[in-house]
């Protein structure tokens, strides 16, 4: 995966993310359109929870009403162009509000990484590390370097999507890449 | 020291290869076919609802007492109708039964044995709630009206079986033909006849002036197979040693408003006003046929 390619107008190869035409046939109702759009989304929003902390469950739970909102509010979306930001809003929108219906005590249980059977199954793998730097850091720098740095938004797009003015996500994303380096020599130090 | 964002990027699609493409596309089918639970189409359904509860509320309750050819009749049906797919509003048969018995005063037998056998197409598939009903009509002191009412039906749709050529009857009992209106009619002596009871009459039926026939007596008048108080299960329902003080109101027969129907003769022996047990039952009172 890494850094998407984000050609003009999407993918023309059926990959991520879709082309406009696809979004646009999407928008008019084609079913078929939509199911391809959102079987490729699907993985990415899931793979975005577990990024976040979800255990597995829990982030394929929510990601499926996540696609459910995005079924229902694209007709919303104004123009195909829009459309990655669009999607990676309503999926931290998701997730967001998975947070407030938890009470702490929930939250600790669904996003606790090393309680996780299959986390600790794969604790020797070579993600390893990545994992539990991702642990440590606060919240919205986990959500910034992954906007940022898997799914490549711009940082105009994050910005909005945050909420922030577009200087500040700058000095955010930039901070929390340094936050993870620290970490990371931490649990690397040669 | 490794290149943190190359290993936070392998990670990433680590975990999303984790997903099955058939998972995904099921989950995907499955959103597109989620039904819409949008707050704001709540929000204003709720309120609708609300609104049309609390201005409608006086309309029903006008409605309730509504029978057919009163302005309001419709109303109270449709709000019926409404409380039925939710569940709710209670059982109207016995609403029916009334209604049966006002268009029969008014002559209209057709309408009558109508609503009469739209009563009893749940009581004949609700043998539970025929039990109650009965028991309420054996019990209660004030349901005269009701208990006369239930022999009101048995009599329309026996009456209905020997004018099976009546078009108009046969008509209002849903295109029925004229034999399976007396089958109608032996499930109704059946569904009304409960275990251990046979035999009993209704309670307050007893006090009121006869409506059935003697047997043979008049033309058109169903012959009983079995013979008035001669077989247990089987007693006539209007035999007078049994009559409670009291009893309800006149009945007005169908075979008074009904073509062809038995005329009412007050014979109180008649086996024809009797509640055969089951086991005579196979036997049709009006045609002897199986």
């Amino acid at each position: 995966m890494g850094q998407l390619d984000r050609t003009e107008g999407g993918s023309e190869h059926g990959g991520w993310p879709p082309s406009h035409a696809q979004i646009e046939a999407a928008r008019s109702g084609d079913d078929d359109a939509l199911g391809t759009i959102l079987s490729l989304g699907y993985p990415k929003i899931v793979s975005f929870y577990r990024g976040m902390g979800l255990r597995w469950a829990d982030a394929e739970e929510v990601a499926s009403e996540a696609l459910e909102g995005m079924v229902r509010n694209l007709p919303k979306l104004r123009e195909a162009a829009a459309f990655e930001g669009w999607f990676w809003t309503v999926a931290r929108n998701r997730m967001r509000s998975r947070f407030r219906k938890s009470s702490r005590v929930e939250r600790e249980l669904e996003y606790g990484l090393v309680d996780d059977p299959a986390d600790l199954a794969a604790a020797t793998d070579e993600h390893a590390a990545i994992r539990a730097a991702l642990d440590q850091l606060p919240e919205r720098d986990r959500q910034i370097l992954w906007l940022r740095e898997v799914e490549g938004l711009t940082h105009e797009e994050i910005a909005s999507r945050l909420a922030m003015a577009t200087g500040a996500t700058r000095v955010a994303a930039l901070r929390a890449r340094r936050r993870l380096e620290e970490i990371y020599a931490k649990l690397h130090p040669e | 020291m490794r290149d943190p964002i190359h290993d936070l990027r392998a990670y990433a699609a680590h975990l999303e290869s984790e997903v099955p493409a058939e998972r995904a596309r099921a989950r995907a089918m499955a959103a597109m076919r989620a039904p819409s639970k949008s707050p704001r189409r709540a929000v204003v359904a709720l309120a609708t609802v609300g609104f049309m509860s609390i201005s409608n509320v006086a309309l029903a309750t006008a409605a309730d007492p509504a029978a057919p050819g009163d302005a309001l009749y419709g109303v109270d049906r449709a709000y019926e109708r409404i409380g039925a797919s939710l569940g709710i509003g209670g059982d109207h048969r016995f609403e029916r039964l009334t209604e049966a018995a006002v268009v029969l005063a008014a002559g209209d037998a057709a309408t009558a044995l109508s609503l009469v056998q739209e009563s009893l197409s749940g009581l004949l598939d609700d043998p539970e709630t025929a039990r109650a009903m009965l028991a309420q009509l054996e019990n209660g002191a004030d349901v005269s009206l009701l208990q006369s009412q239930v022999r009101l039906m048995v009599e329309i749709a026996r009456n209905s079986a020997e004018t099976a050529g009546d078009d108009a009857l046969v008509g209002a009992a849903n295109g029925a033909p004229g034999q399976d209106i007396a089958e109608i009619a032996r499930k109704i002596r059946e569904s009304v006849d409960l275990p251990g009871q046979a035999g009993q009459d209704y309670p307050g039926e007893n006090g009121g002036p006869p409506s059935t026939t003697p047997a043979g007596s008049a033309p058109g008048g169903p012959p009983s197979t079995t013979p008035a108080g001669s077989a247990p299960g089987g007693p006539p329902s209007t035999t007078p040693n049994v009559t409670p003080p009291g009893g309800p109101p006149p009945i007005t027969t169908p075979g008074a408003t009904a073509p062809g129907g038995p005329p009412s003769t007050g014979d109180d022996a008649s086996p024809s006003d009797s509640r055969p047990s089951k086991n005579t039952e196979k036997t049709s009172p009006t045609t002897g046929k199986p």
